[in-house]
Order: C-alpha cells, then structure tokens, then sequence
C-alpha cells in the first residue's frame, strides 16, 4: 500500500504525465518512465558521492583555495606597503639630498668668506709688521746718530779741556808745542779710527 | 550485414530505438563480443527474490520495486569513482594553498573555481554560497560525468532516465526547503512564497491562499522542470544519434547503404561533438538553476 501511494505521490508530482513502470522484460517507448529502483540507486549513489566529497574533496579544496587567495591578497598588500615604503624613503632620501647640497653650498661659502678674511688679515698684519719694521730701523738709525754726535762732542770737549790743560801746566817751546799738537793729533786719529 | 548484425526487425522502430537509449539490464555490446549484444549485468539480489520471497509466497509482487540491478545504476556508481577518484586527488595536490600543477588539476580546478565565482556567488550571494559549494560541485561533476559517460560507446548516460534526473531535482529541492526553513524558519519560508501586497482584507482572504497555492505548485514544477529539461536533452541527442545510426541498418541490404551510411557517420560524429557541448551545457544548467532556487528560497525578495 506504502508503495502504492508512494507512486500516486511521483505521478501527481508529474503532473499526469505518462509514467510507466518498467516492465520486466523489455522496455517501452516511454522516455518518461520512471523506474523506483533507478531513483533510489540515484538517491544513494548522490548522497554517499557528496558526504565522501564534502568529507575528502570539498572542504580541503575549499580550504586550499581560500588559504591560496589569502596569501595572494597578502602578497599585493605587502608588496604595496613595500612600494609605499620606498617611496617615502626615496622623497626623504631626496630631500636629504637637497639640503646636503645646500649645506655644501653653504659650507663652501663659509670656507671662502673664512678664507679672504684670514688672507686679509695676513696682509694687514704684514703691513703693519713691515711700518713697524721700517719705524723701529729709524728710530735704531737715530739713536746711532744721537749717540755718535754726543760722543764726538764729548770727545773734542775733553781734548780742548786736555789741551788747555797741557798748554797751561807747561812753559812749552816751540818744538815742544809742534811735537805736543802732533803727539795729541795722532791720539785723536788712534782713538777716533772712524764715525761710521 | 543484417544477418551479421542479429537485427530481424525493423531498425527504426521506435521501441528499438528508444531500447539503445534507455535504461536495460545489459549492456549493449558487438555480437562479436558478447551473445547476442548483450552483456547480462550481475544481479545480486535475484537468488534472494528467487529463493527466499517468491518461494514463500508465489503471488509475491513487489512493485513498483525489481530489485534489479540496471545499467544506469552501474554507470551511476561508475561516475561517483570517478568523481572520488579526481577530487580527492586534486584536493590532495591544493589542499595546502599551493597552486594547482598539472593540465588535470589545473582544468578541474578552474572548472571549480568558475561555478564557485560565476554560478554560485552570484546566484546566492557572497557570504552565503559557500555553504552550499559541496552540494552544488557534486551535483555539477555527477550531472556531467554522467552525461558524458553516455558519449562512450556501449555505455549510456544514466540522465537519460527520469529516475535519475528526478531524484537529482529533488536532491535540489531538499536543498531548497532546508535552506529557505533553515534562514526564515518554518512559517517564514512558506510565508516567504506569498509576495507581500497591499490588498484590502477581504480580497486578501480570497486572493493571498490561492497565490499561495499557485506559488507552491509553482515550487514544485520548477523542480520538476529541472528534472524533464535534463532528460529531455540527453534523450533526444541520443535517440537523434540512434535514428541516424539506424538508417545505416535500414538500407544495409541495399545499395543505397554506400550513399546513406556515410552521411549517416558524418552526421552521428557532428551530433555526437553537438553532444559533448550539451552534456557540458545542461550539467552548467542545472546546477546554475539549483544555485538561482536556493538563492531565491534565502533571499526571497
């Protein structure tokens, strides 16, 4: 009875086509045939087909799949980041740059103005070496003058007092004065050699 | 050549014919090879029906059960191996993230991907289809393995019975009830079915239970509809591949066979590269349409 309802069930769910069933010994023109053994072979082979597969075949290749896509996705992000890095490190290292060459620039002009500064020093502590050179030789010149007139001064005054001296202690003749004068003259040569 | 062949009738007889396509007890094979064409398939339980039940009772009737084993029933399990075989061998080669190497992992696993992407997601949504991806590759990969076993010679497609392809629409209509109950509850989805009207109360008494009515016999044919489409173009390629072959058996013992046989040939391989798309198309149709019900049953509006 089970079955018998059962098949009332698949032909009302046909919708009054044609269903025959197959006969045991050869088949009928029928394409809509419907064999009960044939749906429940179906119905098994399927089922126990998708729990092995969802078991040993789906869930793995799912899980494969959505691990490869991860790391996929993982890999362009982190190649983006890395990208984004070396962008910024190449504006950073370019802006160094820059600023180096400022720097440089800067340094050089330092160099420079330190340089012409020092150069002009030089020159003016040259200069003022050279006129205070050129002073301390005339004063030097000067003294030698001053000293040489006061030692000739000196000198002819001490003969003149000698002479008066001599002239006024003996009663002198006339060859004793030619011979004194030639005695004290050759005197004043020796100790008065030269002025120079 | 009839003689040869074991053909006594009429080669174009529709119950012939229709006997090369549908579901048997044998296979069909050369005369050459197996007793007259057919190769008796194993049936375990007939000692069973023999010995035990009919001996009990003589009147014993079981229908509409056999207990035979069919052809399409050797082919099925035939494809459930083969569909083990490849899968669990792809999974073995990508289940660590590592891309697929190889032509076959690489084609099955963009076979794959493309009903994940292009079916699935955008028929059920995002967040929702991968719930539901082992249901709909097995279905993909059974429906079409089986439809291109029916390209082999001396075997059949076994979606070229309606026991089958019911069974695989009903496969998708529990799919659709579990899914639609399990998102909106039990009331929910059937209230779900019913689109949301502004009528006045006494039209709604009359009018909502009868759209109601119309939506769940509009539920089940579609599913019905799935199951008849599938059959309907794996029957009629083969039996169109069978007619054409028959004409060769028609005129074999006259001499218009050296005129018919080749254009017969000719046709059968055009029809039969017509065929490897449509088992390709209707195994992409109907899990495509599996995806848009489950869809329409969680996300009604």
């Amino acid at each position: 009875m089970i079955h018998c309802a059962y098949r009332y069930v698949v032909v009302g769910l046909c919708l009054g086509m044609p269903t025959v069933a197959m006969a045991a010994g050869g088949a009928g023109p029928d394409p809509l045939l419907f064999d009960v053994d044939l749906a429940i072979c179906t119905a098994i082979v399927f089922l126990l087909t998708l729990f092995i597969l969802r078991k040993f075949a789906w869930g793995p290749i799912s899980a494969g799949l959505e691990k490869r896509e991860q790391s996929i996705a993982d890999n362009i992000a982190t190649a983006e980041n890395a990208a984004d890095e070396a962008r910024k490190l190449t504006a950073h290292y370019e802006e160094k740059l820059a600023g180096a060459a400022d720097e440089v620039r800067a340094i050089l002009d330092e160099a420079r103005r330190d340089a012409e500064h020092t150069g002009q020093q030089i020159v003016e502590k040259a200069q003022a070496k050279a006129v205070e050179e050129s002073q301390r030789l005339l004063r030097e010149v000067e003294q030698a003058k001053q000293s040489a007139l006061r030692e000739i001064s000196d000198r002819s005054a001490n003969l003149a007092i000698s002479l008066a001296g001599k002239i006024i202690a003996k009663e002198l003749k006339t060859e004793d004065h030619a011979a004194l004068i030639r005695n004290d003259l050759s005197k004043f040569s020796e100790a008065n050699p030269s002025d120079n | 050549m009839s003689s040869e062949t074991g053909h006594h009738h009429d080669p174009l007889d529709p119950g012939h014919l229709f006997g090369h396509v549908q579901d048997a007890h044998h296979f069909e094979l050369p005369h050459a090879i197996a007793d007259e064409g057919k190769l008796h398939i194993l049936q375990p339980f007939e000692p069973f029906i023999d010995e035990v039940l009919v001996k009990a009772d003589p009147d014993f009737h079981m229908a509409p059960f056999d207990l035979l084993v069919s052809k399409f029933m050797v082919l099925e399990v035939v494809a459930a191996i083969v569909l083990i075989f490849f899968f669990i061998g792809l999974a073995r080669k990508i289940s660590d993230g590592t891309p697929a190497r190889g032509k076959w992992a690489n084609m099955l696993e963009s076979m794959l991907v493309f009903i994940r992407d292009e079916v699935a997601r955008p028929a059920i949504g995002r967040e929702d289809a991968d719930r539901f991806m082992p249901f709909l590759w097995t279905m993909f990969f059974f429906v079409l393995i089986c439809n291109l076993i029916g390209l082999v010679p001396w075997a059949g497609s076994a979606t070229g019975a309606l026991g089958t392809t019911f069974t695989l629409a009903m496969m998708t209509f529990g799919m659709v009830l579990t899914a639609g109950i399990r998102k909106m509850g039990l009331i929910g989805f059937w209230k779900s079915l019913v689109p949301h009207m502004d009528l006045p109360f006494v039209l709604a008494i009359f009018l909502l239970p009868m759209i109601f009515v119309i939506e769940v016999a509009g539920l089940l044919i579609k599913h019905l509809v799935l199951a008849v489409r599938l059959l309907a173009n794996m029957v009629a390629g083969h039996l169109v591949l069978a007619v054409l072959l028959a004409f060769i058996l028609k005129y074999a013992d006259s001499y218009a066979f050296f005129g018919v046989a080749p254009v017969a040939v000719a046709g059968a391989s055009a029809l039969t590269l017509l065929e490897l798309l449509v088992a390709f198309l209707q195994a992409y149709i109907f899990t495509f349409l599996s995806a848009l019900f489950i869809g329409t049953a969680i996300h009604p509006h």
